[in-house]
């Protein structure tokens, strides 16, 4: 059986990929130019500023990328659920079920496929950050490293499995298609809507010089643990609603 | 192999579609599935496979639990309404993505694919088939590996004549030491080809019997002819270029035939055109 898994896992990871390569390709286009655009308008900025203000706004100037990286990440993730949707009115997991699958293999395919999207889009736009605040001359802080390791990544993933779980169950709850007048479509939404709180929080309270900086970790680390907890209710939600039925064509 | 359906009930959602469904299977045949729409021939077949979790009862294959124990289902093959191909793939990737999940090999997808006779789709994308060609895929794919039994809701749908023809005659082939359980809606080709009948109808099972145990109430036979033979039967009636007469047993077919050469007129076909299976939707 792990290795009919591995297989269909493998199959959907590469089906994954190969849909929604452009996507990726884009959205790490974006966050490069969101990235250097801000280093270099808060660092100009900065430099016009007193002492005390430049060490804050160019602290923020490295984060803004970090900040911004989860919002796509939830978008990307939920790009799998086009695969599943089509699967599922192909009768794809009809016949897995006929042969040995059971339900939970069948999120968890999804789940693994939608995290390595993911990844291949986070890991890579972490190192541009990194590499564009080198190459602008911008010291990288332990509070960069710090928002990478408490925030950036494992909100990424997180909020991945949320919105696919979230997308899964819901479409599979639907006895029709709702397209994106559904939590199928505003899955995404949901989940990059924390990540916007704290960009624009970070953005306007922390240039002001209201919050300080080190403080958008602490809220940034909440953060990932309250999306952790909402992940524990979404498995139990999905498991609670899962159905063979819900699979069929 | 044994395969045998005790008391079993299933459903959708809370909703029965079939209940105390019960028989036993042992013997290598077709065994043809009918019912009217929505009688639940495909609810069936998904409780055999165990695809649905049955409400009550069980299918059990040589003594496996079908939904609890998948060695059991992988002694099931299974054709279904939907395809199972996959989207944004090509037609041979998708076979090869079953033929991994199934252990098959490359041999058993050429056996399948030849047997389908979808050779030259397999570099086409799924959606650019027409509905016969995507049949055709569905039906490799759901013989890519040899397997004990054989559930096949209306495999001949959408395919031409010919392709048809070759799947009624895979079947008899397979079903010399096979189970094979088959839906149609054609009663003709459910009576050519079937040995046993299971007769589905408001969610019980109404039938399960020797297809040659059918009685017919009555026997219509279509005769054509090179002039009028009106005058010379009993009570016929024109349907098309057949002229129908309503005989009570088979036998009396030949005294008919016997009769109309006697008056010189030349008969080019004689036709059954009644069927035993119609008299179970009436």
């Amino acid at each position: 059986m792990e290795n009919a898994f591995r297989k269909f896992v493998i199959q959907i990871t590469r089906r994954t990929i190969h849909q929604t390569k452009l996507y990726i390709i884009l959205m790490f286009a974006v966050t490069t130019l969101v990235s250097v655009v801000y280093m270099w308008q808060i660092n100009g900025a900065a430099s016009s500023a007193s002492h005390a203000a430049t060490a804050q706004l160019g602290a923020l100037s490295v984060l803004i990328g970090p900040l911004f990286i989860p919002i796509l990440a939830s978008i990307i993730g939920s790009l799998p659920l086009v695969i599943f949707l089509s699967d599922k009115a192909r009768g794809v997991y009809e016949y897995l079920m006929a042969y040995e699958f059971d339900l939970v293999q069948i999120y968890l395919a999804f789940i693994v496929a939608s995290m390595i999207a993911v990844l291949m889009f986070v890991l890579p736009a972490v190192v541009v950050v990194l590499l564009s605040a080198h190459l602008m001359n911008i010291a990288v802080s332990s509070l960069l490293v710090e928002m990478i390791l408490v925030y950036t990544i494992p909100y990424s993933v997180l909020v991945t499995v949320i919105v696919i779980l979230m997308s899964l169950t819901w479409s599979a709850l639907a006895q029709k298609r709702q397209f994106v007048n559904s939590p199928t479509g505003i899955a995404p939404l949901i989940g990059s809507a924390p990540t916007f709180v704290l960009l624009f929080i970070s953005i306007f309270g922390s240039a002001s010089g209201d919050i300080p900086v080190s403080n958008i970790i602490t809220y940034s680390g909440i953060l990932s643990v309250f999306i952790a907890l909402l992940l524990v209710v979404m498995v139990f939600v999905s498991i609670k609603k899962m159905a063979r039925e819900r699979f069929l064509p | 192999m044994l395969l045998e359906a005790n008391g079993l009930s299933l459903g959708y959602f809370g909703r029965k579609v079939l209940s105390d469904i019960s028989f036993k299977i042992d013997e290598p045949a077709i065994y043809v599935l009918l019912g009217l729409n929505g009688s639940g021939k495909t609810t069936l077949f998904r409780g055999i496979t165990g695809v649905l979790t049955p409400m009550s009862g069980n299918v059990k294959l040589g003594g496996k639990d079908t939904f609890l124990d998948s060695e059991a289902r992988k002694q099931v093959t299974y054709l279904g309404h939907a395809s199972g191909i996959l989207d944004g793939v090509k037609v041979i990737d998708s076979l090869k993505f079953y033929a991994d999940i199934e252990d098959a090999t490359e041999s058993d997808i050429e056996r399948a694919v030849k047997l389908a006779e979808a050779e030259q789709f397999l570099d086409s994308y799924y959606n650019s088939l027409s509905e016969g060609q995507k049949k055709r895929v569905s039906i490799a794919r759901a013989f890519i590996k040899e397997k004990e039994i054989y559930l096949l809701d209306e495999p001949t749908s959408n395919l031409d004549p010919k392709a048809a023809m070759g799947i009624r005659e895979t079947l008899l082939s397979l079903s010399k030491d096979k189970i094979v359980i088959y839906s149609s809606h054609n009663l003709y080709e459910a009576r050519e080809i079937g040995k046993y009948v299971l007769a589905l109808s408001d969610g019980k099972m109404k039938l399960f019997d020797r297809i040659s145990n059918l009685k017919s109430t009555g026997y219509k036979i279509g005769i054509r002819t090179d002039k009028d033979p009106s005058s010379f039967l009993a009570n016929p009636e024109r349907d098309g270029e057949y002229w129908v007469v309503s005989v009570k047993d088979p036998s009396e077919v030949s005294a008919i035939v016997s009769e109309l050469v006697k008056n010189n007129i030349s008969i080019t076909e004689v036709k059954e055109l009644s069927n035993p299976l119609e008299g179970l939707f009436k």
